[in-house]
Parts: C-alpha cells; structure tokens; sequence
C-alpha cells in the first residue's frame, strides 16, 4: 500500500517541473543559495498540499512541511542528479508524514478532556459565611510551632527576606527555609490539599 | 515559526556538499575493511598454525561462501536503504534468504550425519567462537556504520539489522576459516546462531542511525 501511494505521489511531479527541481538542487549541493531558496519554497508547496489531502486535521501541516524542509537540507548530500528527484523527495515526505502521524496519535492518546481533569477540591479554600479566607489562613497559622509561625509571617506578611530573618533569628538561611517548608506543609495539610510533591 | 523563517535559515546555512559517492563505491570501501580483517585472521592463524587446514576442506570452503554471500549483500542493502527513495525489499530479502539458505545446509549436515555428542554443542571452543564472531565483525560494523551514516537513513530498524548481520557474517567467515572445530552441530549453533543473536541487536542502532533527523537536534539547529 505505501508504495502504491509513493507511486501516486510521484507521479503528481513529473515532466519539466521535476527537471527543474533536480535542477534546482543540483545547484544547491554546490551551494547556490538562490537556486536553494527557491528550491525549498517549490518543495514546501507540494509537502503542504500533500499533508492537506490526508490528515491536515490531525497534524500541524506548517509542522509537518517545516519537518520535511530540515529534512531536506540535512539529507540533500544523497541527492543522485542523475536520478529523478521525486522518488527522493516523497520517500522523505512519507517518512516525515509517518512520525508525524504517529507524534500526533500519541498525543491524542495521552491527552485528556479539560472538564475532565477539574480537581475534584478546590485549590484554594472556600469562604464560609462570616468568616472570611484570610482569617481561616491566620487561624491556621496559630495551630503552626512558634517557630515555624513567626517565619511564615515575617515571610509572607511582613514581607521580610530570608536572609533577614536567619540574622533575626541567628539561624542560617537554609535552616530557615526547612522551618518554613515544614509550616507550608503543616497548612496544606491543613486545608487538606496534596503536598506539591 | 513560520514557516518563511525556516526557509530564510536554511537557506543561510546552506554550504557546498559533496554528493554521496554511488553504493558501489561504498561496498569496496567496505569490503576493503573486512578483507583486511580476513588477511588479519588467516595471518594470526598461519603463525599460530591453528586451524589453518580448515581453509584448504572444499566443503568449509563452499559454506564460508553463504556467509560472504550474506555480509556483501546485507552491506549492500544497508548502504542502499541510507539514500532516500532508492530503499527496495530485494537486497534484504536476498540477505535473509542466504543466510536462512546457509543454517539449512548446516541443519542438513546435522540431520543427515552422525548425532553431535554433547561436546559439540558446549566444548571449549563454542562460547569462544562466538566471542570471536562479535571481535572479528566489529571493524567491519564501525565502518559500515560510518557509511551509512554519511547517507540519510530513513528506516532505522531495518539498516540497523543489516548492518549488524552484514558486520556479523563477515565475523563468521573469519571465525569460521580459522576455527578449529568443524563439525556442521558446532557451526550451526556457535557461529550461525552468533550471527543472529548479533543481527538482532542491530535494532539498538535506531536512534544513532536517525539521529540525523530527530527533533531535538531539529530545534537546536533552528535555535542556532
């Protein structure tokens, strides 16, 4: 089946535009860079309209000619001129086509329905009538350590730096970050959300 | 990115390349590796004076000839099948038919002749045999992998087969020149079996025969 669909699409490139073509890469192996940019654009023209005729709904078709064009330049050194250019070119183009297709199969896979991956608790607490989110956050804050209560509050109130706080506290920084990492954890827990990890 | 940019980039990167030479050209670069590997063997062999007979047996003579058959036309195939379009299911299939063609002429020397002793089948020289296959078909391997990479490979499993096979077989007819155990039992299992197990690993080579096109080394080159 492929090489039937090979042999259709090569023969939807025959006569002098396939002359020109081989021409026009011929040119470019020796490093015409005219030839080459308008060698590319021709080919990104029949890379598209072959996209388009099969799963231009599935795939990114600019993706898909952008893939074939890097294609192009890196494999053009095994280019034969004195053979036709087609075979060569949709043998690249299919090859692309093929990943693409299976990139895009794998990723309908994976992928899931937004409403579908809704949480099913609210990332942020909800407000309860008479009392309001950033009591409940400082009523949470008291059931903290001493210790881990005053850093979350000079961190996230008071706006304090951790270095300021660890030359407050005289302890290192990183002994102040542990400490507030563990009152992070202790509130999460408490408003019943996962841990980041 | 449009796809006018990518265009413009390329372009801009453009330099003069030498067309690749033609398979043919490629195949006697090749095969100048492997008789070098050969003339390497027979030397060690004379000098040693080890199983330098078995070159002179008719019938070792005739089967080294299926496993030269397979190395050459399994290269063949895989040099072909790095140039875009040209890629055709004969030259694979011919390697596949020689090989297969080679374990039943030694399945036939099993079944028609004397049954193997146990020996046969786990004397000293078996598992060194197959050591020897993989250590003499690796230069051949390198080089070949060299070649096809020089070209731009398009089915990695398939050329990663035929280069470990080709690279394997070429191993076995050194191997198979200088071994000193000639019986079809010991040949089939040591050396056709080793050329297998070796032809299967070649699927490994996938990634590092399309590196050349995968997408990560895409985005770099559009990066740059």
């Amino acid at each position: 089946v492929r090489s039937i669909e090979l042999q259709a699409s090569v023969g939807r490139l025959t006569g002098e535009k396939e002359g020109e073509l081989a021409e026009l890469l011929r040119r470019a192996q020796s490093g015409d860079q005219e030839a080459y940019d308008r060698l590319l654009r021709e080919l990104a023209v029949l890379a598209r309209d072959y996209a388009s005729r099969r799963a231009s709904r599935l795939l990114g078709v600019e993706d898909f000619v952008q893939d074939v064009l890097v294609t192009v330049h890196r494999a053009r050194q095994t280019y034969d001129s004195s053979r036709p250019i087609a075979p060569w070119f949709y043998a690249i183009v299919q090859s692309r086509f093929v990943d693409a297709w299976r990139r895009a199969r794998r990723r309908a896979a994976h992928e899931v329905p937004l409403e579908d991956s809704t949480p099913e608790r609210p990332l942020v607490p909800e407000e309860r009538p008479g009392r309001s989110c950033s009591d409940e956050i400082l009523g949470a804050l008291d059931t903290l350590p001493p210790l881990q209560r005053r850093i979350i509050r000079w961190l996230k109130v008071d706006d304090l730096s951790v270095r300021q706080i660890a030359l407050r506290l005289r302890m290192t920084e990183g002994a102040v970050k542990v400490a507030a990492h563990r009152g992070y954890t202790t509130l999460r827990r408490h408003f019943g959300m996962r841990s980041e990890r | 990115m449009k796809t006018d940019v990518v265009v413009r980039r390329l372009v801009d990167e453009l330099r003069p390349v030498r067309p690749l030479r033609p398979v043919p050209r490629r195949l006697a670069q090749w095969s100048i590796v492997v008789l070098a590997v050969l003339g390497v063997e027979l030397g060690v062999a004379i000098a040693r004076d080890i199983g330098f007979s078995g070159v002179t047996r008719p019938a070792l003579l005739a089967q080294a000839t299926l496993p030269l058959g397979v190395a050459l036309v399994a290269a063949a195939a895989a040099l072909q099948q790095s140039i875009p379009g040209r890629a055709d299911a004969s030259l694979p299939t011919v390697s596949l038919v020689l090989f297969l063609l080679w374990v039943g002429v030694l399945a036939t020397a099993v079944a028609v002749g004397p049954p193997p002793s146990f020996a046969v089948w786990t004397a000293a020289p078996a598992a060194r045999c197959a050591a020897h296959v993989a250590a003499s078909g690796m230069p051949g391997g390198v080089a070949l992998l060299w070649l096809v990479r020089a070209g731009a490979t398009l089915n990695g499993v398939q050329t990663g087969i035929l280069i470990a096979l080709a690279a394997a077989a070429s191993g076995a007819l050194a191997t198979q020149l200088t071994c000193p155990n000639p019986s079809a039992g010991h040949l089939l299992l040591w050396h056709a079996g080793s050329v297998l197990a070796i032809a299967l690993t070649g699927i490994k080579m996938r990634r590092l025969l399309t590196a050349w096109s995968l997408p990560a080394r895409k985005s770099s080159a559009r990066a740059r």
